[in-house]
């Protein structure tokens, strides 16, 4: 066998020899991640690893424009609602998947269907399921039926990847999950888990041939590794720096730091139905006042991060600049403890994950720590702290952080998961909020929505479920010769990106 | 001087600074200064000298790693003194009755050499919370089977030696059999697997910490403080090279503390 490959390998290089035309140089990308993709089937996913590699394979219905977030066509060219509940998308002529098949309407119609088979369990469920039907009514038109007027559906579609109707209809899930096949930049070639993909640009793409012709994706967990890697040139590109990092990466001549503020929101929830003593709204707000957002944005993140009043940053659909906030205010945090029967100190249990930056974690205890507010950190591994949070029975402790993006820049999006009633994210329940936001998310018209979304901030505002802390801004390390924007919502196209001279 | 001595030192001064934390450390492990963040060794402030630097908190990194050592021994301590009780018990059971109760319990010791100690790990810290004790409970629940094997293959050779039989036919019954006349021929040599186990429980309890399953913060482990610091490896040394330190020291300390109670008491050696 060897001895086949060695022969190949020499007749390879007399005929490369033959051709004494300019060598082709392919460009090759090496991107680190902070994992290894879950899944590669985009209605399966759950991750931003697996979202950072099969978008580079699928193409989406709708997509944002990368510098100014504005909803624009890829897989439909134009749409239409044709009443508050029925739209119509024109699909895109000339299109195929990576098999040479074309992609109709018949296939964007399957890959919302199959999210919405109760039985296929897709955890995209919860984002389509006002759809009440998605059928191709010829082969270039969808449409989609609503079962009330949704005015997210659009913002929805920007994450909704376009599968062969065929090709995963032969194919077994986890087939599909480890061969995905799509119409994209990209092509998977090998993917060897827990370690590297490895894509290659997909020649017959219809926004023309990508830049860059190989991209390796690799699973690097640790940060530091991550750092080392984009210092030695191993990696062009590496996602997930801390603040930490992004001086290092600042002093090295050879790289350059790509950072901008996304629509991630991070935040104190807390848990306000349970055996907990943030019951009490008074406590809840003596939190709220004992920590100074502030200073934890400028010296533990080094500024990369913006403190923010509401769970929402400005760019989100539903944002109101009239929400006041919380001012730092220890006194008045050991007065409202005082009057809530806690003069003598609290105790509180901080459920987490490793997941987590457990700086912020700690650093935040340190700050509660300082008004009296004694701060007992339960860390889980992030299976179950998942479990934990989301029982039914609100028994997983006090006070949890967390980062939220939906991906959408809407309140619904936000503040609907993190606080209706019933959502498993939520450990609050309130009629006045659940009606706002309800009443925000059956209206197409944006003056309703604006009115309503802002009486529910000013719910959460007073009744404080939780405490917004700041926008975070994504930092990434990258090779001087690689051109790139980071975009609000993190997406990772790497048609967008060019590498070297 | 010999190189047990030089361990029983080591040891010595590790458990002095646990003991003797609060008085020791210049200043409090969890006082948080996020200005005075991630400042080098021997950085002078208004508060006094940071000797070993400070970590990403501004916390004192001298202090923390005092303190650090009462975790790191109470956890080595404990979690050796429980599965060495449990591992010698069940050795000494199926050594000294053999046949089916032997080939029951040794079948269940390998059941148990097979389970992976990092998922029993955290499905014990799922159920029951992480905390110091819990911790103490994992290692000792997967660290006893090592016990079990050298206290059964010593009370194999001990129970048909004379004074054994001996005893037998002057009517003492199996539990005074085996704890006054097999015991004192397994003891040494299960202590001298507990010293050397010492250091191998110091390294786990760091494995623990290390994925936040352990000691919890903001309570300072030398894994936890050795787990911070793998971050700033290029950007602040001192953060993981301190507590790795007292880690090898205290290792070392304990296994040559071990080779010399082994060559001491191992009747094999002697």
């Amino acid at each position: 066998m060897k001895r086949i490959a060695l022969l190949l390998v020499c007749f390879w290089l007399a005929l490369a020899g033959a051709h004494a035309g300019p060598a082709f140089t392919a460009t090759a990308l090496t991107i680190d991640l902070q994992g290894d993709p879950a899944t590669l089937d985009p209605a399966k996913q759950y991750d931003t690893n697996s979202y950072d590699v099969y978008r580079n394979i699928y193409d989406n219905l709708l997509r944002r424009n990368p510098a100014t977030s504005a909803i624009e066509g890829e897989v439909a060219t134009s749409w239409k609602a044709v009443s508050p509940t029925v739209w119509r998308f024109s699909i895109r002529q000339g299109l195929m998947f990576q098999d040479g098949t074309p992609l109709t309407a018949a296939d964007a119609a399957w890959s919302i269907t199959r999210i919405l088979d109760r039985q296929f369990n897709s955890p995209q469920y919860g984002n389509f399921n006002t759809i009440t039907s998605a059928t191709a009514t010829d082969p270039q038109t969808l449409t989609i039926e609503t079962a009330r007027p949704y005015p997210v559906l659009l913002a929805q579609l920007v994450n909704l990847s376009i599968v062969s109707a065929k090709y995963v209809q032969a194919h077994d899930e986890p087939d599909v999950a480890a061969h995905p096949m799509g119409s994209g930049a990209y092509r998977l070639v090998t993917w060897l888990r827990g370690d590297h993909a490895a894509l290659a640009a997909n020649p017959r793409f219809w926004r023309g041939r990508p830049r860059i012709d190989e991209v390796t994706f690799r699973a690097v967990p640790e940060d530091a590794t991550r750092v080392a890697d984009l210092q030695s040139g191993r990696a062009q590109l590496a996602l997930g720096l801390t603040s930490d990092d992004a001086a290092t990466i600042k002093a090295n001549p050879k790289l350059q730091l790509l950072s901008g503020p996304t629509e991630r929101v991070a935040y104190l929830a807390f848990n306000t139905l349970g055996p907990s003593p943030l019951r009490d709204a008074r406590v809840r707000e003596a939190v709220a006042d004992a920590i100074d957002t502030r200073a934890l944005a400028q010296s533990l993140l080094g500024g990369y991060a913006r403190p923010v009043r509401e769970f929402l940053t400005s760019a989100h659909v539903g944002y109101d600049k009239a929400i006041a906030g919380y001012k730092y205010d220890p006194a008045s945090s050991k007065r409202l403890l005082a009057e809530s029967g806690h003069a003598g100190g609290l105790t509180l249990v901080f459920t987490t994950s490793p997941t987590y930056d457990q700086r912020i974690v700690q650093a935040l205890q340190g700050q509660l720590a300082q008004v009296g507010i004694n701060v007992k950190i339960q860390s889980y591994d992030f299976g179950t702290y998942l479990q934990k949070i989301q029982s039914p029975q609100h028994d997983w402790g006090d006070l949890r952080f967390g980062q939220w993006s939906c991906a959408c820049l809407d309140a619904d999006g936000v503040i609907y998961p993190l606080f209706h009633t019933g959502s498993i994210w939520s450990s609050f329940s309130d009629p006045a909020f659940d009606r706002a936001v309800d009443a925000a998310r059956s209206t197409l018209d944006a003056a309703t929505r604006s009115q309503n979304y802002a009486a529910a901030l000013q719910v959460l505002q007073k009744d404080i479920p939780g405490l917004p802390l700041w926008q975070v801004i994504a930092l990434y390390g990258a090779d001087r010769g690689l051109r790139w924007r980071p975009t609000p919502d993190e997406q990772l196209f790497v048609f967008d990106m060019t590498l070297g001279g | 001087m010999p190189s047990g001595t030089l361990g029983a030192a080591i040891l010595a001064s590790a458990l002095i600074a646990a003991l003797g934390a609060p008085y020791l450390a210049p200043q409090s492990p969890f006082a948080q200064d996020l200005i005075m963040r991630l400042r080098p060794p021997a950085t002078h402030a208004p508060g006094g000298t940071y000797w070993l630097g400070t970590d990403g908190l501004g916390r004192d990194v001298l202090s923390r790693l005092v303190f650090g050592a009462r975790a790191s021994l109470i956890v080595a301590g404990l979690a050796v003194v429980f599965s060495g009780a449990l591992g010698t018990a069940v050795g000494m059971v199926a050594g000294y009755y053999r046949g089916r109760i032997g080939a029951v319990l040794m079948r269940f010791v390998d059941t148990v050499l097979s389970i992976p100690f990092l998922l029993l790990a955290i499905a014990v810290v799922a159920v029951l919370g992480p905390s110091l004790l819990n911790t103490v409970l994992v290692l000792g629940l997967t660290r006893w089977p090592r016990y079990a094997r050298v206290a059964f293959g010593q009370t194999l050779a001990t129970r048909t030696r004379e004074f054994v039989e001996a005893a037998r036919a002057l009517g003492s019954r199996d539990g005074r059999l085996m704890r006054r006349h097999v015991l004192p021929d397994v003891l040494p040599s299960a202590v001298v697997v507990a010293t050397l186990e010492i250091g191998l429980m110091i390294v786990f309890e760091a494995a623990l910490s290390f994925l936040g399953l352990g000691v919890q913060p903001p309570v300072p482990s030398w894994g936890s403080m050795l787990a911070d610091g793998r971050n700033y490896l290029a950007t602040a040394w001192w953060l993981a090279t301190f507590p790795g330190l007292a880690i090898m020291l205290t290792v070392l300390g304990a296994n040559l503390v071990g080779d010399a109670v082994r060559d001491r008491l191992d009747p094999r050696v002697r």
